[in-house]
């Protein structure tokens, strides 16, 4: 089979055989490459190519729940259904979402870099001096 | 001149500046994502034109990460697109949801802001953006705030990307500099855990991704997905409601019998 020739990579060379790397450039991983711009921009517009009505991504968002919102189009059935549920909420259901609701407004708005930072500081000794 | 004085314009236009606002404290995690890849590239073996090539086109860090130790290791191409759709798939699920917002521009420009749709400027843009805007002034808006993120990305990927690339022998990979690019999408993806069943799609999705690890192809992300977009379907169709979220895990008397039989079923 037709697959790239083995070498090392341009971290482990100096500047002049990384210089000398750039001949060595190999079809067959261009090719990959090219395949692999390909995946992105077909993924990343998927639904976007077509014009007709698609039902599709809309039942896809709404299983997602990525557009869910309170009090938008809802009828009295759903609201009904929610006071129902708030009348025998699950508790521990209920302190789950608290707790992600909690982390969410904590980790996003205040903290979005402090999140990086404070994590690194955790992992980096572990990971350095524990080999972790 | 006239290309100069509408980059000077947009630049100045305060949906932008906004959206560059929105996007700066990702930044961070986005750069150290982008110099991981970069030095990971770099040592992989790939020449220095491929490196950059990959860097420059591909613009998806978790594909050139999964893709790259199979061309190196003389994998069939197949394999190494099949494993680049498996972690790519992702994108087509946001392309669903940004579809609404993006229609309404032509084909080639919806293609190159599609094409700028990365994990994090998604995100932000449909915190900024939860339901599709209805008039010109917002759709405008909404077009200068998506130029911004997909800018303000892209720059920051680039730039930290060939950082990486260039100082690969200087920066080991041991660092585990990636980390940070976790951190920075945990962060962001626990913000948008707001409703009963996002919490469960999340906990299925990491509980299956974890368990599912081993499998080859990075296959494992492909499982998550399927979890728990199949046991969410299940879920609110139990709950027998349009809009998932608060109500969908939760079933009106009538509906009891008829979900649980479904279930069982």
């Amino acid at each position: 089979m037709w697959t790239r020739v083995m070498r090392t990579g341009v971290g482990e060379k100096n500047v002049a055989e990384s210089m000398q790397a750039i001949g060595e450039t190999d079809p067959w991983t261009m090719l990959a490459i090219l395949g692999l711009t390909v995946l992105t921009v077909v993924t990343r517009s998927f639904f976007l190519w077509s014009e007709e009505k698609m039902p599709i991504p809309a039942m896809v968002s709404a299983w997602l729940a990525l557009r869910t919102r309170r009090g938008d189009g809802r009828g009295d059935r759903a609201r009904n259904r929610d006071a129902k549920w708030r009348a025998h909420q699950h508790l521990a259901g209920r302190a789950f979402i608290r707790c992600g609701r909690r982390l969410a407004v904590v980790l996003y708005p205040r903290w979005r870099v402090g999140t990086i930072v404070c994590g690194m500081c955790v992992y980096l000794p572990l990971h350095l001096l524990m080999a972790w | 001149m006239s290309i100069w004085r509408d980059v000077k314009r947009e630049a100045t236009n305060p949906a932008f500046t906004e959206g560059v606002r929105d996007m700066l404290p990702v930044t961070p995690g986005i750069a150290a994502w982008g110099i991981t890849t970069g030095v990971a590239l770099a040592n992989s073996g790939l020449s220095l034109v491929e490196a950059s090539a990959m860097t420059l086109f591909v613009f998806a860090g978790s594909s050139q990460l999964a893709a790259t130790p199979l061309i190196m290791s003389g994998a069939p191409l197949w394999v190494v697109w099949l494993t680049a759709l498996c972690v790519n798939l992702r994108f087509a699920v946001f392309s669903a949801h940004v579809r609404p917002f993006f229609m309404r521009f032509p084909l080639l420009r919806r293609t190159v802001y599609a094409y700028l749709l990365t994990d994090t400027s998604y995100v932000v843009f449909i915190k900024r953006y939860p339901t599709v805007p209805e008039t010109d002034a917002q759709r405008a808006h909404m077009e200068s705030y998506w130029r911004a993120l997909g800018f303000v990305t892209w720059v920051a990927w680039m730039g930290s990307s060939f950082l990486g690339i260039a100082l690969s022998s200087v920066i080991p990979l041991t660092w585990g500099l990636s980390f940070a690019g976790i951190l920075a999408l945990m962060g962001i993806s626990c913000s948008l855990v707001t409703t009963r069943l996002r919490a469960l799609a999340a906990t299925l999705s990491g509980t299956a991704a974890v368990m599912a690890f081993s499998m080859p192809m990075k296959l494992n992300i492909l499982v998550a997905v399927g979890v728990a977009v199949a046991m969410s379907v299940l879920i609110e169709k139990s709950g027998r409601s349009a809009y998932a979220g608060q109500d969908a895990l939760d079933v009106d008397a009538g509906d009891a019998d008829r979900s649980g039989g479904e279930k069982r079923g």
